[in-house]
Parts: C-alpha cells; structure tokens; sequence
C-alpha cells in the first residue's frame, strides 16, 4: 500500500512538471512557434530544394532530404525539449525551488521527457502531414523499419538533453551553448551522395524498401 | 524532539571553507534566525538544511530523521522562500500555486490554493502572470508558494530583500501573524536587524562560516554592552 501510495505522490510529482510546462506552452507564443513554426520552416527550404533538384533529375533527393528533415527533427526536438525546460528553470531562477521540494530528478526528468515527447508527436504529425500534401511524401513508405530507427532517435535525444543538463549544472551558464549545438555534433558530415564504403555497406544491411531516407540511391550504387 | 537539528556541519568550496562546524536546532513553534554579514555562510547553512548542498561533514536531522535519508518525505515537510530564487513569471499567480501544490502532493489542490489566495489577499490577481506583478506582489507569491504544504518548518532566505519599507513591514506582520497562530517553525535569514528583533525568538550570528554568538536580541545586546541588535552585527562583523 505504501508503496502505492508513494507511486501516486510520483506521478502527482511528474503531473506538476507537466502541468508547469503546459501553462507555460499556453501562455507563450514563442514556444508555440517552436512546436509548429521552426519546423514548418525547415520542412518547407527542404521540400522546395528537393521539388527543384528533382526537377533537375537528381534521383531520390525527395525520400533522402524530406525524410532527413523530420527524422532530424526527432532527434534534434528530443534534445532540446529536455534542455530548454532545465533552462527554462535556470532562466526564471526557480531551480531551487524545484529541487528544494520533494521532486525526486528523476521523476523531474521523466516530466520533461514526458511532455516533450507529446509536443514532438504533435509536431512530427503536423509536418509529416504537410510533407504528405505538398510534396507527396509519406513518411510510413519508409516501412515498419521506422519504428525502431525513431525510437533510437528518440532515446539519443534524450540522453543528449539529459547529458547538457548534466553538463550545464556542473558548469553554469557557459555551457548553455551546447543545448543547442551537441544534437549538430552526431549529424553527417558526409553527404550520401558520395558515400564512404562503410556507410554504403551499412545502407546495404537494410531491406531495400525499409531503408532510411539517409540511404539515397546513391549510397547503393 | 527538534524540527531541525545541525549538528556541526561544514562545507568546503575547494580551498574555501564555507561552513565550519555549525550546530543549532530548531524546536516546534520556534522562529530561529541566522545573522551576519555577507559571506558568513548563512545561506550555505540554509541549502545543506534543504538538501541542496551535502555537507562534507556533521548531520541535518529534519524531524528527528536525517536529511540523506527519506529526502521527499522530509522536504514534503518543509517550504522554502527567498528574496533572490523567483517563480517563472510566465505563470499567472494561480498556475504556480497549482503547480507547486501537486510537487508538494497536496490532496485537495484547488481547496487549498483558493484557501491561499485569499489568505495571502491574491485573489484578484489570480489570473496576472507573475512578471506583470510588483516586488511586494511577487513577494506574497512566493510566500503563499511556501505555504502550499502547510509546512512543519519554514526556512525563509532574506524573504523582504528589495522591498520598500512599507511592504517589507508588511509581510513582515504577515509572517509574524503566521508563526503565532499556526505555530510554525521558521528559519530566516536577513539582513534587516528591526525584522530579525521583532521576529526571532532566538538568534544565531555567523561570521567566518562560525557561529559566534547565541541568544534573543535582548540577551545578545547585553552581552556586548550595546543597545540594540545592529550594534551586535557591527561588533560581530567587524571583529
């Protein structure tokens, strides 16, 4: 029973973390823009690079850079959900207020994660669907290898927001800057389209209709 | 038993010793203050109380139990407030309140969030985000925020820092009137002697991260030959 009842007080903890960033979602304009507007952006440079480089017959440039785009996103929002809302914290000077009360950092961090995650389904869903309709692009046509490949995506944002937490409280202000940079540290420098051998072997473990859109044809040539 | 008992807790910041061998306690109803000048350790004293900073040796006993073991169900049991930590002003007055009373685990949130309100004479601001409040309004904020629990202890940071003399008197009485009739423990740091004298049922100067002194306002103003409790600080912090 006790331990029922301390289950519950967790989840009323949690319950608070995400309540304090839905009001603060709802009462802010600009973490509305981050949610729909940022990424509606990015998805539209794209689109529009794709629509014209395929006009010029570049082979599987829609799948390779529409694809890229929201898979980027997954990692890159997963990261950053989780250290905008310790920032948040830090920037409103409310941080020991927090940790001066029963919240556990676990169950703080599982707050955090917890509401990012739904703010990134909301975005994904949005984006994906207007890839769909402006630029026929279905992100499913990747196949069921999607699901695990952005649950991995996922779980390495996280663990990204979760080490620049880390990092922040060990070294202040100075390394807010790598909230926003460490996700840019793990994209490709290589471009796919003159893929190294090693990248060309790993795009051919995949099943041909199950490979990420990183892998363009011209990875398998 | 104490509500709060250190026991000869020091902390060290690399080559600085911030804290050095502090022991005082905190009995049931008591309003127990730190004094001294800046840099003598006080709000390090208050954080290793809060469990935000371990101490490197000595003990925090909250409520007869120490701190490093069932942390949430202690803190559960204290608030805290201070002059320089704020509430994310985006929140309107209300949201805050909601907020920290499901952190604190409140059962009856909006029963006990009405019941702050209109303790605390916030209800018509109830739906203003924070940012657009005055220091005083912010500063009542904070206080019903560090009541949200009903606390067995409440540990209070320079709580009337920034504010004019007309508001610092009031929550000052609000404070007072908080002691006497929930008969709350209080720990409370400040820099005001006048609030410290008319507050504290016993006093606790710091200097150097030690204690050096003991007593009521009264009692310590005798021991150094002086009037008041401000002529005891500059005794203290001038050596």
């Amino acid at each position: 029973m006790s331990a029922l009842l301390a289950s519950a007080a967790s989840r009323q903890r949690v319950l608070a973390v995400v309540l304090r960033d839905l009001y603060a979602l709802r009462r802010s304009i600009v973490r509305v823009f981050e949610v729909v507007y940022w990424p509606l952006v990015e998805l539209l440079i794209w689109g529009y690079v794709s629509v014209f480089l395929q006009g010029r017959r570049v082979p599987a440039v829609i799948a390779a850079l529409l694809g890229g785009v929201l898979l980027w996103q997954v990692l890159f929002r997963s990261q950053s959900e989780v250290s905008m809302a310790f920032l948040e914290d830090v920037w409103s000077r409310n941080l020991l207020n927090v940790f001066a009360s029963p919240l556990t950092p676990g169950e703080y961090l599982v707050g955090m994660v917890a509401f990012g995650f739904a703010k990134l389904v909301a975005s994904t869903a949005i984006m994906a669907a207007i890839a769909f309709l402006l630029y026929g692009f279905g992100l499913f046509s990747l196949g069921p290898a999607l699901v695990p490949f952005m649950f991995l995506l996922l779980v390495m944002g996280w663990a990204l927001g979760i080490f620049t937490v880390g990092v922040v409280l060990r070294f202040g202000h100075s390394a807010e800057v790598i909230a926003w940079a460490l996700s840019f540290a793990f994209q490709r420098s290589r471009p796919c389209s003159t893929p190294s051998t090693s990248s060309r072997a790993r795009c051919r473990r995949w099943p041909p209709r199950s490979r990420p859109a990183t892998c363009s044809r011209a990875c398998e040539r | 038993m104490s509500i709060l008992d250190v026991r000869d807790v020091t902390k060290r910041f690399g080559a600085v010793t911030a804290v050095d061998g502090v022991s005082f306690r905190v009995g049931p109803g008591e309003v127990v203050g730190l004094l001294g000048p800046n840099g003598a350790g006080k709000t390090t004293t208050l954080h290793m109380v809060l469990g935000l900073v371990t101490p490197d040796a000595g003990e925090v006993r909250l409520f007869g139990e120490r701190l490093d073991g069932d942390r949430t169900a202690l803190l559960g049991r204290l608030n805290f407030a201070a002059g320089y930590v704020h509430l994310p002003g985006v929140l309107t007055v209300e949201e805050v309140l909601r907020v920290f009373a499901h952190l604190y685990g409140v059962r009856d949130v909006p029963g006990r969030v009405a019941t702050l309100l209109a303790q605390l004479d916030l209800d018509e601001l109830r739906r203003r985000p924070l940012r657009l409040l005055s220091s005083g309004q912010q500063t009542r904020v904070q206080l019903a925020k560090a009541l949200v629990n009903e606390p067995d202890l409440l540990v209070l940071d320079e709580p009337t820092a920034s504010l004019d003399p007309d508001v610092g008197d009031r929550v000052r009485a609000l404070l007072l009137g908080l002691a006497r009739d929930s008969g709350r423990a209080m720990l409370i740091t400040s820099h005001n002697m006048r609030e410290i004298e008319r507050m504290c049922d016993r006093i606790h100067f710091m200097a150097a991260g030690r204690v050096v002194a003991t007593g009521s306002a009264p009692e310590l103003a005798d021991r150094y030959g002086v009037d008041d409790l401000e002529a005891v600080f500059l005794r203290v912090a001038r050596g």
